[in-house]
């Protein structure tokens, strides 16, 4: 964990008159995997979007190494090395799994055997090969989520933001995708991980931001802030630390 | 399995049936009669413009309901520069570059206001209309009275002016194979396969690194001066133009239906709806001779029943796609403890 990878200094989002994303601040070091925790509504996927351009902040910046990418629109952050998936589950349907993937993987490269090459090798790193030629649409949440994955991927990141890779996902299929987060931290790719199931987030984390309401009210080593009074409180509730 | 012998053989198919239509025009056409072969560069034609609307229509998923702007501009630039003198084929390619123009602004200002779906529609349809009133209205491009071409008796390729229907048939022929050319380049294309997914979902293409703003004022640009020059093809065929006609509601729609007929985002299905839309407008039309307007309702109610029993058009029936049922989004919120069933 040297450098950061990826600085988020003091972002800020409002809609109307509720602050989704209030002055947060955080850093990611190289090759690491970081968790963010926190009730709905806590600003999480905000924060994902102010970060990946989907939305511009109204104050702060974010920094990815020296280049200021603040405000940029997110095509042009994707071609930052800043790749992200949705948590609302976005295949291009109509489109073949491999030409989903292409899409990203055009970010590399203009050429067409080129891009479908990249395509294959990310379809394969998320165990897709099955399915490559399928339509989009036609595959079960897991799969998808996957494939949010495998398109990510293909864009060449450096960073990668993951919001919500197990939800609605059936539980024999999480270790699955726990086992392709750790692959993904294995490929030197610095992770930003969106989870709600405790499980996932202390099994690949190495630090933890928990937020709430739009701030961020503890962050550190995953142990810590599971314990950390406030986090209990306003997130994981008695009958958590009880279980 | 034949479902995927069909996906993968389904385009093939269509290619086929095309080229085959193509063929037995091509072939027939010199015995043709003056009034079937009036109906067959029509026809021609509107398989031509669904072509263009495909690219805009189709493939990024912009639903132009008011094609007829493009044309009416290549019409008119074309017989008004015409009567100044002006060669007509440079008066085709200034049409098509006003058209562009004016397809780029369009894409541009309904991009910056998030202008999608119906109220894209609408606001193109306005745009149609507009011209419409402005052009009929406009006495430097003759008002009420329209354009009419000076015509030089004789045929010349340079003077796009032929003294019979056949050149007019071979040309438009040329034209609608040339846009399915190019049509199918791009849907094997990187730009192709980016129109496709900012037609799907703009917020996943820009993450995925599309520019989805510029991509889709290059597509309305191109899908515009193709359009015009459709418009500039009908002003050297009939000589004489008029708005109520070629900005009128009756040229965009003819532009849509074939592609809905046929596929949309497609390479053949805009050719395959023309193909199959000509016979049941002109059988309509002959049956209800002596009732003006019940051949429309006719041709109304095909197009109502193919759009329910075939949403995805022809090329829906050769590239079948069994219905599954979507997995739900589960709305998962509370955290979820180390060693829970769930």
């Amino acid at each position: 964990m040297s450098a950061a990878v990826m600085r988020v200094d003091a972002v800020r989002k409002r809609f109307g008159g509720l602050v989704a994303v209030n002055d947060v601040s955080f850093t990611l070091g190289a090759g690491e995997v970081l968790g963010v925790v926190g009730p709905n509504g806590a600003g999480k996927s905000t924060l994902f979007d102010l970060v990946s351009g989907v939305r511009r902040p109204d104050a702060g910046t974010v920094h990815v190494g020296e280049r200021d990418i603040s405000g940029l629109p997110a095509h042009r952050v994707a071609r930052v090395g800043l790749a992200r998936t949705f948590q609302k589950l976005r295949p291009l349907a109509g489109l073949s799994v491999t030409d989903n993937v292409m899409v990203g993987a055009y970010c590399q490269t203009r050429r067409k055997a080129r891009a479908r090459s990249i395509a294959a090798e990310c379809v394969e790193a998320v165990g897709l090969t099955h399915k490559a030629n399928e339509d989009a649409d036609r595959l079960s949440t897991g799969q998808r989520k996957r494939l949010e994955v495998a398109r990510a991927l293909a864009t060449g990141p450096r960073i990668l933001l993951l919001d919500e890779i197990t939800a609605g996902v059936d539980p024999s299929g999480v270790p699955l995708l726990i086992e392709l987060i750790h692959k993904l931290a294995r490929m030197d790719l610095s992770i930003v991980v969106i989870e709600h199931r405790m499980r996932v987030i202390l099994d690949v984390s190495h630090r933890l931001l928990a937020m709430h309401l739009g701030t961020v009210i503890a962050e550190g080593d995953p142990a810590t802030v599971m314990r950390d009074p406030t986090v209990i409180e306003r997130y994981l509730g008695r009958s958590y630390v009880d279980s | 399995m034949i479902a995927n012998s069909w996906s993968r053989h389904g385009p093939r198919v269509a290619a086929l049936l095309v080229g085959a239509a193509a063929l037995t025009i091509l072939v027939t056409a010199p015995g043709m009669g003056g009034y079937l072969m009036t109906v067959v560069i029509t026809a021609v034609l509107f398989a031509y413009l669904a072509q263009c609307w495909n690219i805009v229509g189709g493939y990024a998923g912009r639903f132009s309901f008011g094609h007829a702007a493009f044309f009416g501009v290549g019409a008119y630039t074309t017989g008004v520069l015409g009567q100044h003198g002006v060669n007509p084929w440079l008066g085709l390619l200034v049409g098509a570059a006003f058209a562009a123009l004016l397809g780029a602004a369009l894409a541009v200002v309904s991009f910056r206001f998030g202008v999608r779906g119906p109220y894209f529609a609408l606001s193109t349809l306005a745009l149609a209309e507009t011209l419409r009133v402005v052009f009929t209205n406009w006495e430097f491009v003759g008002a009420a009275r329209g354009v009419m071409v000076d015509f030089s008796p004789g045929s010349s390729l340079a003077a796009f002016q032929f003294d019979s229907r056949l050149p007019y048939l071979y040309l438009i022929l040329g034209l609608a194979a040339a846009v399915t050319a190019l049509v199918a380049a791009l849907d094997r294309h990187r730009v192709g396969l980016y129109l496709r997914a900012l037609r799907e979902d703009e917020t996943v293409a820009a993450s995925l690194g599309v520019d989805c703003q510029r991509y889709a004022t290059y597509a309305s640009a191109l899908s515009a001066a193709l359009t015009a020059v459709g418009g500039a093809f009908y002003t050297q065929w009939l000589l004489f133009i008029e708005a109520p006609t070629v900005y009128g509601v009756e040229i965009s729609v003819a532009m849509v239906i074939p592609v809905l007929l046929g596929g949309v985002g497609t390479v053949w299905g805009p050719l395959l709806g023309s193909l199959a839309l000509a016979p049941i407008q002109e059988g309509a039309r002959a049956l209800f001779r002596d009732r003006p307007g019940a051949d429309l309702v006719v041709y109304g109610i095909v197009i109502a029943v193919v759009i329910i029993y075939l949403p995805r058009g022809i090329m829906g029936l050769f590239t079948p796609r069994p219905k599954v049922d979507q997995p739900p989004v589960a709305p998962v919120t509370p955290p979820v403890p180390v060693g829970a069933a769930r």
